[in-house]
C-alpha cells in the first residue's frame, strides 16, 4: 500500500504500477507532483485560478493516457509539464474561449488579507501575462522547449527525451525562442 | 535573456484539495472522447464552494500546535467535491449535529478567568500586542477537560480565547496568522468563512466561523487503499456562538487530519475542508504561565 506521503518508491515504479490500475499509486504520484504542475500551470497561463484547472486536468489526463507511456527518465514531472503544455496549447488552439475566460477571471489573491501580497500577485500575473503573449507567437516546436525549459525548467536532456528529439535540437529550438522573445519583450516594453 | 518570472509558490491545502477530489473523483470515471475539457472546471471556479450533505472531504496539511502551544500556523482546505469515504462516526451521514450547548456566561467567573489571562499577556515579553483588559468583552465560556476555555473580544472586535486549568491561564496570539480551515476557493466568492487561532498542546482548538451556524470537526487519520481514501476517525461538535467557535480535537499526531463541516442553523451542510496536523508547523500561543502554583 503506498501512503500519500510516500517518497520512497519512485516516480517510475509508481507509473508502472498505476498503469496496470493502482489507484494509491497514483495518487501518490499526484501528492508528490501536484504543487509542481500547479507551479508550472501557472507559468503556462498566467493565473493560479485557471493553473489549478490545468494541473487536476493534467493528472486526469495522465492518469488516462498512463498505459501509453512508459518514463524514460526518473522523474514523471518533465512528462506531465508537456501533458500541462499541451492541454493548454490544444485549448488555446481550439477557440479564444480559454484566453477570454483568462481576461474575465478576477484579480486574484484578492480573498487575501495584506494589500501588499494582493499588488504583488497582481503585479506577477501581469508580467506572467506579458511573457505568454510573447511566447503565444512562437511556433510550436520552439514553445513547446520554452515551456519545458525555462518555465518548468527541466534539464535539456529530460526535455529531449519527453520531445522525443536529440539534445541538439532542442538546444537550437529554445536559441531561437529567446531570441524572438528577447524582441517581442524589448519591443513591448 | 533574464524572464523574471514570479517565484514558484507553496501548493496551497484547500488547492490541493481540490484538485485531490476531482483527480480522485476521475480515477474511477469512464475515459471521456476528449482528453480534457477546461472548460466545465473554468465554470467551478468561478463558483461558489457549497458541498452535499454528507459528502467526504478530504483535506491537506496544515498547521499544528507545537511544543507546548500552539497557533494553527499556515494552511487551510476547502472542498467543493467528494471524496468517497467510510463514515466512522455515529452519527449517519448527512445528518446534522445538535447544537453544543452553551451555559449562561458567568460574568463573574468569567471575569475572574480574563484577569489571569490578562496577567498572564502583561508579564509577557509581547505585552504590547494585547489590548488593555478593560477592552476585553467575554462572549460564552466552555469547560473542556478541565481547561476552560472563554472567548472574548478586544476592542475592535478581534476575537481571542482566554484558556484557563487550576494551575496555568493561556491567552491565544493576538497576531496569529488565521489558519484557514474553510475558506473562498480562488477567484471565487464564499459562503462561509472558518479559522483557527488558537490550538492548545491539550487539543482544543478555537477560531473563528462565519456565514455558518454550526460547525461539526472530525479528527483521524486518511488511509489509502485502491479505491481511494478512507477516514477514520471520530466526530468531534464545536461549541459555536457569535462568530466564534471552540472545540475539544483531542492531542493530535503528526498526520491526523482534522475534517471541518459547518451546517447553518437548520443543520443543512454548507461546506467541508480539511487540513493535517502537522506538529512542526505550529506558532506558540500569545502568552502563556503557571500562574497558580499548587
Amino acid at each position: 500500500m503506498e501512503t500519500m506521503t510516500g517518497t520512497s518508491t519512485s516516480d517510475a515504479e509508481l507509473w508502472r504500477r498505476a498503469a496496470g490500475g493502482d489507484h494509491a499509486a497514483f495518487t501518490a504520484l499526484f501528492e508528490r507532483h501536484a504543487g509542481a504542475v500547479w507551479n508550472h500551470a501557472y507559468r503556462l497561463t498566467g493565473s493560479w485560478t485557471l493553473a489549478e484547472d490545468v494541473a487536476a486536468n493534467t493528472f486526469l489526463a495522465a492518469w488516462r493516457k498512463r498505459r501509453e507511456v512508459t518514463l524514460v527518465r526518473d522523474s514523471a514531472l518533465p512528462w506531465l509539464y508537456a501533458v500541462a503544455g499541451n492541454l493548454v496549447r490544444n485549448e488555446h488552439r481550439r477557440s479564444g474561449r480559454f484566453l477570454r475566460a483568462l481576461r474575465r477571471l478576477p484579480a486574484e489573491g484578492s480573498c487575501a488579507d495584506h494589500a501588499d501580497a494582493v499588488a504583488s500577485r497582481v503585479d506577477d500575473d501581469r508580467r506572467m501575462r506579458s511573457v505568454l503573449a510573447a511566447a503565444g507567437a512562437l511556433p510550436r516546436a520552439e514553445r513547446e522547449a520554452f515551456e519545458l525549459c525555462l518555465l518548468g525548467e527541466v534539464s535539456i536532456a529530460d526535455a529531449a527525451a519527453v520531445l522525443g528529439v536529440a539534445e541538439t535540437n532542442v538546444r537550437a529550438r529554445l536559441s531561437r525562442a529567446r531570441a524572438r522573445l528577447r524582441t517581442h519583450l524589448e519591443e513591448e516594453s | 535573456m533574464n524572464l523574471d518570472l514570479p517565484p514558484r509558490r507553496e501548493l496551497p491545502f484547500e488547492v490541493l484539495t481540490r484538485m485531490r477530489a476531482r483527480v480522485l473523483a476521475g480515477l474511477t470515471e469512464p475515459p471521456a472522447g476528449r482528453l480534457v475539457n477546461l472548460r466545465a472546471p473554468l465554470a467551478a471556479a468561478a463558483g461558489v464552494a457549497v458541498l452535499a450533505a454528507g459528502a467526504a472531504i478530504v483535506a491537506q496539511s496544515t498547521a499544528g500546535s507545537g511544543e507546548g502551544d500552539g497557533v494553527l500556523a499556515t494552511p487551510p482546505t476547502t472542498s467543493r467535491s467528494s471524496i468517497p469515504r467510510r463514515p466512522t462516526s455515529s452519527r449517519p451521514p448527512g445528518v446534522a449535529p445538535t447544537p453544543l450547548p452553551i451555559p449562561p456566561l458567568d460574568q463573574a467567573r468569567a471575569a475572574e478567568d480574563l484577569d489571569r489571562c490578562a496577567a498572564v499577556a502583561a508579564a509577557s515579553p509581547r505585552a504590547h500586542e494585547f489590548a488593555p483588559r478593560q477592552a476585553w468583552q467575554p462572549v460564552y465560556a466552555v469547560e473542556l477537560n478541565g481547561h476552560r476555555i472563554t472567548a472574548y473580544r478586544e476592542g475592535g472586535g478581534r476575537p481571542m480565547f482566554c484558556d484557563t486549568t487550576a494551575t496555568t491561564a493561556t491567552v491565544s496570539d493576538p497576531s496569529a496568522e488565521p489558519m484557514t480551515m474553510i475558506g473562498r476557493p480562488p477567484g471565487g466568492s464564499t459562503v462561509v468563512d472558518l479559522y483557527g487561532l488558537y490550538l492548545s498542546p491539550a487539543g482544543v482548538l478555537a477560531g473563528v466561523l462565519q456565514g455558518a451556524a454550526r460547525l461539526d470537526c472530525e479528527v483521524g487519520t486518511l488511509v489509502s487503499s485502491t479505491g481511494g481514501f478512507e477516514f477514520q476517525g471520530r466526530t468531534e461538535r464545536a461549541s459555536v456562538q457569535g462568530i466564534q467557535f471552540v472545540v475539544h480535537v483531542g492531542t493530535l499526531k503528526d498526520g491526523d487530519e482534522i475534517v471541518s463541516t459547518v451546517y447553518d442553523a437548520n443543520g443543512t451542510p454548507l461546506s467541508s475542508g480539511g487540513f493535517r496536523f502537522e506538529r512542526a508547523r505550529v506558532r506558540p500561543v500569545g502568552a502563556t504561565a503557571v500562574d497558580r502554583p499548587r
